[in-house]
C-alpha cells in the first residue's frame, strides 16, 4: 500500500482536481485506487462524478475500533473507489484513528491510497510513516512564495507547481528561484487549463474531458514519477 | 473508339452515317479526317476484325504514342513502326520478383560467395584443427586467418617495406606493359568484375581494394595516353591531344589525391569536459559582421550567448566593421561587447586581429554572423583542447537551413546531397586522419596562444581562414573536426552571389598557393602537403572541365585525332576506366554526393574561377576580399541570361556538333563511324551536363525572407479560452512556426493564441496569431516579442542542440544509373526552362522547331505500359 498526502500549502492551489486526475489516470491504468477527501469542503467527491445530494462520507460515521467508516466508500465509473469526507465536523483525533486505521484497510499490494490534506491541518500532528508520500501543492505566487520563505512545515515533503503560466513573468520570476533553491520541487509542473475548472462543472476529471491538454501529458508525468517513486522506497526498505 | 457504336446493328447508309457522326460530332474531327476516317474504317473491316480488338485494355498499353479517339494522319506509320519494334524487341514486364530473382543470380554474386565460403572453411578448418589439438574453442578464438592476419611479422619494418615493393612491382607491370587488345579486354573485365563485385559488400576492405583498382587501370589509362594516342604526324590534333591529355592528367592527379584523402575518414568523437568546471578555459565568442542586417546577427548574438557554459566563462562579442550605433545599441541592451576599429583593413581577419586586442579568454569560437549555434557547440567541441594541448583548431560542419542556389533552382532542397555535403561530410573528416583538417572560418574553435605564436589571423589572401590553419599546422599545431552539425546558417541564395563566393575561395586557394605554398616550407608532413594541395588543385578545375567539355567536338569539327588510336583500343580503354572510376567515387562518396552531380557543379564554375584562378597564380595580390551576401530576395522567376552565357555557348557547339556528327555518319567515311560515335556520345553527354547547368540558372522566385526550417518537436498552445493542446513543432524560422495540432479544427484562423515552448526545464509562452489553419495543421506568426521574448524563443528553436543532428540521415546511399536518370531529367527541364525565358521573338521559332522534334520523337517506337495488366492479376 502506497499512502499519498496531497496538501495545499495554502488554500485554492487546486489539489482536489489533482488528486481526482491522478487517481482516474492511475484507476484507467490498472491500478487500485482509493482517495480519502480529508477536507471538510468535501469537493473531492464531486470531482469524481458523486451524487450531487449525498452528503454522507466518512465523519459522519463514528470513528471507533471497527473502522466502519469505510462502508461509506463508493467506486466510481473508472474504477476509482473513493471515500467523501461527509458534512460532519471533526478533530484531529479522529484523523488520526482514521490514518492508523487505513493501514490496516484490506486492499490489493501495490494500491493507492491518496489523501486530500487541506492547508489548514498540519501533517506533523497526524501519524505518518517514513515511506508515505507527501506532495505540497504550490501556485508561482507570492502567497506561496511567502509560505514556503516562513518555513512552511512541509520541508519533509515534495512541491507540485500546478496551475503554471509561463506568459506571467511572475510566474517565471518565482519558478526560476524555486528551480535553483527549492530542493524537493517536483521536476515537472502542471500547466495552467481553463478545462479543469470545466471538467468540475461537468462532474468529471480533466483527463476525460479533454484528453488532448497537456495538462493531460503532465498528469502522465506525475503518475510515472509517482511510480518511480514508491520503487525506490520499496527497494531501500 | 467504343464498342457501343462498333457493335451496333445498322446497314446501309445508316451505318456509314453513324460512323461518319460518331467521328465527326462525338469525338470533333474535322470533316476531312472524318470521311477519311470512315472510309480506312470500312477498308480495315473487310481485313481485320475491328471488335475483336481490346481497345479498352491491351492495345493502347502496347502501343502508347497512339491515344484512344485521337486519330492522326501518321498514326498508320507510328502503328507500323511501334509493330515492328514489338515484334524484334522482348519485354519484359518489370515486376518486383523479376528484379529480385535478377539481383539474386547476378553473377556479380559470385565473388561474395566465394568469399563467404572461403570464410567458412576458415571457421571449420580452425575447429578441426583445435579438435584435433584438444584445444578450447570459444567466441574469441581467432581463426587460422585472423591468426596470420594479426601476426607480428606484418609490422617488422623489413617485411613492410618487401611488401610495399613487391606490390608496387605489380602495380608497375599492370601499369605500363602493353596489352594486346585482347588482352586489354580480359584486364579490364576481370577488374570490372571484381570491383561489381565487391560493391554490395560493407566495410572498408572491399573499398581499399577497389581504390587500389581504380589507381591501377586509371593509371594504366593515362599511360597508354601518353605513350600511344599522341598524333605526331598532325600539328593541330597534337596540340589537342596535348591539351586533352593535360586535362586528363590533372583529373587523374586529383583523383589519386581524392583518394589519397578519403581513404578512412576519422569520423572523430566529441571529447568529454572535465567535471570540474573550474578547470574548463573561458571562451571568447567572436561574431564578425560588416553588411548584415541587424535580423541577420540578432538570432547568432542571443544563441551565442545561451550556449551551455559557465557564464563567467564565457563572453560574446560583435564585431562590427559596418560601424552602425543600431548594433551597438542592441550589444548593450542584450550584454554582449561591441567592438569596432577605425579602418577596416585586412577585412575580416584585420577585424578578428583587432578584437583580440581587447579580449582574453583562452579559447575564441568564431561564427559568421549569420551562423547560429546550438547550445552544446563548445560542450561538443572544447573537449579536444582539453585533452591535447596542442590543438589550435576545432571545425564543425556548415550547414545550411536554406536552399543554395542550386537546391533552389532545381527544386531539390534536402532531396540530393547538396554540393556542400561532401567537403564536410567526407572530405574534412578525411583531412581529419592526416591532421589537416581546414579551417573554414565560421563554426570553429580556435586556441589564443596558437593564433598569438603565428602573429595573428592571416591576412595575406582572401581566404584569411585556410591560410591561418596552414599557418597553425606549420608550427606544429594539431587541428580536429568533428562533424556534428552545431551552427545553421543561410546558404547564399543566387546563382551570382554563389559563383562570387566560389570565385573568392578559388583566387584565396592560388594565392596560397603563390605567397605560402603547402608544398614548400617547413613543419608541414607529406600527408598534409597532399591535403592542401589535394584543395588547391580543385579550384583550378576551370581549364580541365572545359577542355572537357569541348573534347569531342575535336574530332566531328576538324577532324583531329586528339586520341590517336584505333576506334576497339578507345573503347577498352575509356570506357571501363570511367565505370570503375565512377563505382569506386560512387561507393566512397556516396552518401554525400550523387554520381554525375559533381561535373553538373564544376561546369556552372568553371568558366568563372577560371580567370581569378589564373590571375592569381601569376599575380597573388590583386583581388580584394568580397563579402558573400545573403537573405535577399527574388520575387519572381527569372533567367540569368548573363552567368549562363558560357553554358549556352558550350551547349550551343556540342549540338551543332551532334548535327554535324550525324550527317557525318550517313555521308562520310565509313572507317570513321567508331571513332564518331564515341565522340558523339560524349558530346551528347556534355550537353546533358551543360542543360543540367542551364537549368541552374533559372533563378527561381524567393519570397519568404524568412526560412522555414523543418523540424518536430514538442510544443504546447493555449488557446483564447485558456484550454490547452500538446501540438508538434513542424517547421519554425524567425517570426514564426507551423504546428500539428492533435485533432483537426482546434483553433479559429485569425485568433490570438500563446505558444508554450521549452528549453531543458525553463518554459516559455509566446503571444501568437493563427495566420492560417486547416485541418491539423496551423500557422502561427510570433506577435511582437519584447528582446527577452525573442532571446527565449531562439534558444527554444534554433539553439535546440538536436536541431540539425538527423540532417545528414536524411540521404540514401547513391545509385549511380537512378543519379544519372536524375540529371537527365534535370538536363531536359534545363532546356525547357531556355524557351520559357526566350526572347519573344524568338520564341515563335523555338516553338516551331520544338513541335517538330516532338513530332518527330512521336514516331519513335516506345517501350509498351505493361505495368499491371489485368490479366496479370489472374495468374
Amino acid at each position: 500500500m502506497n499512502r499519498v498526502f496531497f496538501k495545499g500549502i495554502k488554500g485554492g492551489t487546486g489539489t482536489t482536481s489533482i488528486i481526482a486526475n491522478i487517481a482516474t489516470l492511475l484507476a484507467q491504468s490498472k491500478h487500485s485506487v482509493l482517495c480519502i477527501d480529508l477536507d471538510p469542503k468535501n469537493e473531492l467527491c464531486l470531482h469524481l462524478g458523486h451524487q450531487w445530494h449525498n452528503q454522507i462520507g466518512w465523519s459522519n460515521k463514528a470513528i471507533d475500533a471497527d473502522a466502519n467508516w469505510s462502508d461509506s466508500a463508493f467506486i466510481n465509473e473508472d474504477n476509482v473507489k473513493y471515500v467523501p469526507f461527509g458534512s460532519e465536523s471533526t478533530n484531529t483525533f479522529a484523523l488520526c484513528t482514521l490514518l492508523n486505521q487505513s493501514k490496516r484497510l484490506n486492499l490489493e499490494a501495490n494500491s493507492w491510497l491518496l489523501f486530500d490534506v487541506p492547508s489548514h491541518i498540519s501533517l506533523e500532528e497526524l501519524p505518518l510513516d517514513e515511506n508515505d508520500l507527501i506532495i505540497n501543492i504550490v501556485t508561482c505566487d507570492a502567497g506561496c512564495y511567502s509560505q514556503i520563505k516562513k518555513g512552511h512545515s512541509g520541508s519533509n515533503g515534495f512541491y507540485l507547481i500546478n496551475r503554471f503560466n509561463a506568459s506571467n513573468p511572475l510566474e517565471l520570476d518565482v519558478y526560476q528561484i524555486w528551480r535553483a533553491n527549492l530542493n524537493q520541487l517536483a521536476p515537472f509542473f502542471i500547466h495552467f487549463d481553463s478545462s479543469v475548472p470545466e471538467a468540475l462543472a461537468a462532474k468529471n476529471v480533466l483527463i476525460n474531458c479533454s484528453p488532448l491538454s497537456v495538462v493531460k501529458e503532465d498528469f502522465q508525468a506525475l503518475a510515472s514519477w509517482l511510480n518511480n517513486k514508491r520503487k525506490s522506497l520499496s527497494n531501500s526498505l | 473508339m467504343s464498342d457501343r457504336v462498333l457493335t451496333s446493328p445498322q446497314f446501309g447508309i445508316s451505318l456509314i452515317k453513324s460512323r461518319y457522326n460518331y467521328f465527326f460530332e462525338e469525338n470533333s474531327y474535322s470533316v476531312f479526317m472524318s470521311i477519311l476516317l470512315t472510309i480506312s474504317y470500312f477498308l480495315l473491316h473487310a481485313f481485320i476484325k475491328l471488335e475483336r480488338i481490346d481497345f479498352n485494355n491491351a492495345f493502347y498499353r502496347y502501343f502508347p504514342q497512339l491515344k484512344p479517339n485521337r486519330f492522326r494522319l501518321g498514326d498508320p506509320l507510328r502503328f507500323m513502326i511501334q509493330l515492328l519494334f514489338l515484334t524484334l524487341v522482348k519485354f519484359k514486364r518489370d515486376s518486383k520478383e523479376v528484379r529480385e530473382k535478377e539481383t539474386k543470380y547476378s553473377i556479380f554474386k559470385i565473388l561474395p560467395l566465394f568469399i563467404d565460403w572461403a570464410i567458412r572453411f576458415d571457421k571449420w578448418f580452425t575447429l578441426r584443427v583445435r579438435q584435433s589439438l584438444n584445444k578450447e574453442i570459444n567466441e574469441s578464438t581467432q581463426t587460422g586467418f585472423q591468426k596470420l592476419t594479426a601476426a607480428d611479422f606484418w609490422e617488422n619494418p623489413h617485411i613492410t617495406k618487401i611488401l610495399l615493393a613487391a606490390v608496387l612491382f605489380l602495380l608497375a607491370i599492370f601499369i605500363t606493359v602493353p596489352f594486346s587488345l585482347e588482352a586489354q579486354a580480359i584486364f579490364v573485365s576481370l577488374i570490372l568484375f571484381i570491383a561489381y563485385s565487391l560493391r554490395g559488400i560493407e566495410g572498408p576492405l572491399p573499398t581499399i581494394v577497389m581504390i587500389t583498382l581504380s589507381v591501377t587501370t586509371s593509371t594504366r589509362y593515362i599511360w597508354w595516353r601518353f605513350n600511344e594516342t599522341l598524333n605526331w604526324g598532325d600539328p593541330i590534333a597534337l596540340f589537342l591531344g596535348f591539351g586533352l591529355l593535360a586535362a586528363e592528367a590533372y583529373a587523374w592527379f586529383i583523383l589519386i589525391l581524392g583518394f589519397f584523402q578519403t581513404i578512412r575518414p576519422l569520423k572523430r568523437k566529441p571529447v568529454k569536459l572535465p567535471k570540474d568546471t573550474s578547470s574548463w578555459p573561458t571562451v571568447d565568442v567572436y561574431i564578425p559582421t560588416y553588411n548584415e542586417p541587424l535580423s541577420v546577427v540578432k538570432p547568432t548574438t542571443i544563441s551565442a550567448l545561451a550556449l551551455d557554459w559557465p557564464e563567467d566563462k564565457l563572453n560574446v562579442y560583435i564585431l562590427d566593421d559596418g560601424k552602425r550605433d543600431e548594433f551597438k545599441q542592441f550589444a548593450a541592451e542584450i550584454g554582449v561587447g561591441y567592438i569596432v576599429r577605425p579602418t577596416n583593413f585586412h577585412a575580416k581577419a584585420g577585424n578578428l586581429n583587432h578584437a583580440m586586442r581587447y579580449t582574453d579568454g583562452d579559447l575564441i569560437a568564431i561564427f559568421d554572423c549569420d551562423h547560429v549555434p546550438v547550445r552544446s557547440f563548445l560542450q561538443m567541441t572544447i573537449g579536444q583542447f582539453v585533452e591535447d594541448p596542442k590543438m589550435c583548431l576545432v571545425q564543425t560542419p556548415h550547414h545550411f537551413f536554406s536552399a543554395d542556389p542550386f537546391e533552389k533552382n532545381l527544386g531539390n532542397f534536402a532531396q540530393i546531397p547538396n554540393e556542400n555535403m561532401l567537403f564536410y561530410g567526407l572530405i574534412q573528416d578525411g583531412n581529419d586522419l592526416w591532421d589537416a583538417t581546414f579551417f573554414c572560418g565560421s563554426c570553429a574553435v580556435i586556441r589564443r596562444s596558437a593564433i598569438e605564436e603565428i602573429g595573428g589571423f592571416a591576412f595575406e589572401t582572401v581566404t584569411e581562414d585556410a591560410h591561418t590553419a596552414l599557418k597553425m599546422q606549420r608550427k606544429g599545431y594539431r587541428t580536429a573536426y568533428i562533424n556534428i552539425p552545431q551552427a545553421a546558417g543561410l546558404a547564399t541564395d543566387s546563382l551570382s552571389t554563389h559563383v562570387g563566393q566560389r570565385i573568392r575561395w578559388a583566387r584565396g586557394m592560388a594565392q596560397i598557393f603563390r605567397v605560402d605554398n603547402p608544398l614548400l616550407g617547413r613543419g608541414l608532413s607529406l600527408s598534409q602537403r597532399f591535403c592542401y594541395l589535394n584543395a588547391a588543385m580543385h579550384f583550378f578545375s576551370g581549364i580541365p572541365r572545359i577542355v572537357f567539355l569541348t573534347a569531342p567536338l575535336a574530332l566531328i569539327y576538324f577532324d583531329a585525332y586528339i586520341i590517336y588510336a584505333p576506334f576497339l583500343a578507345i573503347l577498352l580503354y575509356v570506357v571501363p576506366t570511367l565505370m570503375q572510376v565512377k563505382i569506386t567515387n560512387s561507393r566512397i562518396q556516396g552518401k554525400w554526393r550523387y554520381s554525375f552531380w559533381g561535373e553538373v557543379y564544376e561546369a556552372v564554375l568553371a568558366w568563372y574561377i577560371l580567370k581569378p584562378t589564373t590571375v592569381a597564380l601569376f599575380a597573388p595580390n590583386k583581388g580584394k576580399f568580397n563579402v558573400t551576401e545573403k537573405g535577399g530576395l527574388t520575387d519572381k522567376d527569372f533567367y540569368d541570361w548573363e552567368i549562363s552565357k558560357p553554358y549556352l555557348f558550350l551547349a550551343t557547339i556540342n549540338l551543332i556538333g551532334l548535327i554535324i556528327g550525324v550527317f557525318r555518319i550517313f555521308f562520310g567515311d565509313p572507317v570513321q563511324i567508331g571513332v564518331l560515335l564515341i565522340s558523339m556520345a560524349w558530346a551528347l553527354y556534355n550537353f546533358m551536363i551543360l542543360g543540367a547547368a542551364i537549368a541552374v540558372a533559372a533563378e527561381a522566385k524567393q519570397v519568404r525572407r524568412s526560412h522555414r526550417i523543418s523540424a518536430d518537436f514538442p510544443a504546447a498552445i493555449r488557446d483564447t479560452h485558456g484550454r490547452t493542446f500538446k501540438v508538434r513543432v513542424t517547421d519554425f524560422s524567425d517570426v514564426g512556426v507551423g504546428v500539428s495540432l492533435p485533432a483537426d479544427d482546434l483553433i479559429k484562423i485569425e485568433s490570438d493564441i500563446e505558444l508554450i515552448m521549452s528549453r531543458g526545464r525553463r518554459q516559455f509562452s509566446f503571444p501568437c496569431k493563427v495566420i492560417n489553419a486547416r485541418k491539423n495543421r496551423a500557422g502561427l506568426i510570433l506577435s511582437d516579442l519584447s528582446l527577452e521574448q525573442e532571446k527565449n524563443y531562439i534558444e527554444s528553436t534554433f539553439s535546440r542542440a538536436d536541431a540539425w543532428l538527423t540532417w545528414q540521415d536524411n540521404f540514401t546511399h547513391d545509385l549511380p544509373s537512378e543519379s544519372f536518370k536524375h540529371v537527365r531529367q534535370t538536363s531536359v527541364r534545363g532546356f525547357k526552362s531556355l524557351i520559357l525565358h526566350a526572347p519573344e521573338n524568338a520564341k515563335k521559332y523555338i516553338t516551331k522547331i520544338g513541335n517538330i522534334l516532338i513530332l518527330v520523337g512521336s514516331f519513335m517506337p516506345q517501350k509498351p505500359k505493361l505495368g499491371n495488366l489485368n490479366y496479370e492479376s489472374a495468374n
